[in-house]
């Protein structure tokens, strides 16, 4: 259960702050499969982003009995001047992971990046480094894994892949991911927590979730 | 808190702050030069400059050898002003990380402090080898003092980098009024002049700066004979508490916000 207490977040801007929450207090279930749906500049991303503690409200808590990944996207946490394999030290390293040899192996052998592994980042494709920051990510142990439309830039292969590690973990974790694509949230979520004008509202029933954002 | 909690933190501080400093060390110099141009450049500006002023003044400056008295400036000072620049930075350099909820804008500030530091052991090692092969009799009477100080310059070094780093990330035009201060450090900390070369009723102009106290009682701890007048430890060590205090207010004040940003 992760639980937001009267939250408060605005952003300053020169046409005053825009807030995006005002006093919202929600229950957010950790036990399925969350896909966070919601328009343009409805605050998915500022959610998750308060959810993996990247940002702090400005007012109220946000507290959380579960132990959270970082948010998967495409730009967080890859150094692009260091080669894949020093980036998975690093993540390794800050997570408090013991045996960095071993983690790096097995991100190497998830990521299937080859000799790729030793250049650097920025000369990556999207692709791969969404390969590497989810081998990464799927190398520790998390109750609730946090995907911010990363998966939209992988392969099939890739994705496949993924989704059957994620199932294998789902006895002890979940995730809870933000997408446009409705068959990618179809292929992981099974559940919905629609943001809409500042509100949350939460669908036990994926599908039903879809239907009701489609009708707004 | 209890014991175990604590530990728990203290290890994921450590984890956190030895990662963002192999990271540094990796990113920051993986060109040709790589680490080795961190420690040279300093050394050969504090050489070629502790040279030509050696060559135009004859050897001796107020009873010490001329090259040691540019050094004894020239060590801190250069430490200052590449190090006010790094730690200031750091914070937006290392913003993506912030991502991690493990990682916190104060490690990557006391990270950029710590790497300024031990540059700055590489720096003096060299120079002391590069003297020790050229004949260059060099003195360290009081080496406990010089610590004393050079610890202090790193605090305080910290809490303005701490200060300009938080007031730069609301205000990014601040890092021009910050480059602007620090230029001219190397010229009113005493590196080129000992404050006893300055007429007494000048002093007002320039003893406020704590930088060159600590310049002029470095010079004091390895050369006895070189006397010190209008400056004191207990100055530079009230400059540097009530700096640390002030930037760690402004820092817990102000650094989820300055996170969001």
């Amino acid at each position: 259960m992760i639980r937001l207490e009267r939250v408060t977040k605005s952003y300053p801007s020169y046409l005053g702050p825009q807030t995006i929450f005002e006093g919202l207090t929600f229950d957010i279930p950790t036990d399925k499969n969350i896909a966070i749906l919601g328009k343009n500049g409805a605050g998915k991303s500022t959610l998750f982003r308060l959810l993996a503690n990247s940002e702090y409200p400005d007012e109220g808590k946000i507290l959380c009995d579960k132990r959270l990944s970082w948010p998967i996207a495409l730009a967080t946490g890859l150094h692009p001047k260091m080669t894949g394999r020093q980036n998975a030290r690093f993540i390794g390293r800050v997570n408090g992971v013991r045996d960095l040899d071993q983690f790096e192996k097995k991100v190497l052998e998830f990521s299937e990046l080859g000799e790729k592994f030793e250049l650097f980042v920025q000369d990556y494709s999207n692709g791969m480094r969404t390969r590497l920051s989810f081998s990464c990510v799927l190398g520790i142990d998390f109750d609730c894994y946090l995907i911010d439309e990363a998966t939209s830039v992988a392969d099939p292969s890739f994705r496949k892949k993924a989704r059957q590690a994620i199932i294998e973990k789902s006895k002890s974790s979940n995730i809870i991911m933000v997408s446009h694509k409705l068959d990618e949230l179809r292929e992981f979520c099974d559940s919905a927590l629609l943001v809409f004008q500042g509100k949350l509202i939460y669908f036990k029933d994926l599908e039903e979730g879809i239907r009701y954002y489609e009708s707004l | 808190m209890e014991q175990r909690a604590i530990n728990f933190k203290m290890t994921q501080w450590k984890n956190v702050v030895f990662a963002l400093f192999v990271r540094q060390l990796r990113s920051e110099f993986n060109d040709k030069f790589g680490l080795s141009w961190a420690v040279i450049q300093p050394v050969a500006f504090i050489l070629l400059l502790g040279l030509v002023r050696g060559r135009i003044d004859g050897g001796l400056t107020h009873g010490m050898d001329t090259f040691a008295f540019m050094m004894l400036g020239m060590v801190p000072i250069k430490a200052l002003m590449l190090g006010l620049g790094k730690v200031s930075t750091a914070l937006k350099r290392d913003k993506p990380l912030y991502a991690f909820r493990q990682v916190q804008p104060i490690s990557s500030l006391i990270t950029a402090t710590m790497l300024q530091m031990s540059i700055s052991i590489a720096v003096i090692f060299v120079l002391w080898v590069l003297c020790f092969l050229a004949d260059i009799d060099l003195e360290m009477s009081d080496p406990l003092t010089a610590m004393v100080l050079m610890a202090l310059l790193y605090v305080l070094l910290f809490a303005i980098g701490v200060f300009f780093a938080i007031a730069e990330q609301f205000v990014p035009e601040i890092s021009k009024v910050r480059e602007l201060f620090t230029m001219p450090m190397l010229f009113i900390s005493g590196v080129f002049f000992s404050l006893q070369d300055i007429p007494e009723d000048l002093w007002f102009l320039l003893i406020w700066n704590p930088f060159l106290h600590i310049v002029e009682l470095l010079r004091h701890a390895a050369y006895p004979e070189f006397s010190v007048n209008g400056v004191s430890l207990s100055y530079v060590l009230v400059v540097t508490m009530v700096s640390l205090f002030f930037s760690m207010a402004i820092y817990f004040l102000n650094w989820k916000r300055a996170v969001s940003i």
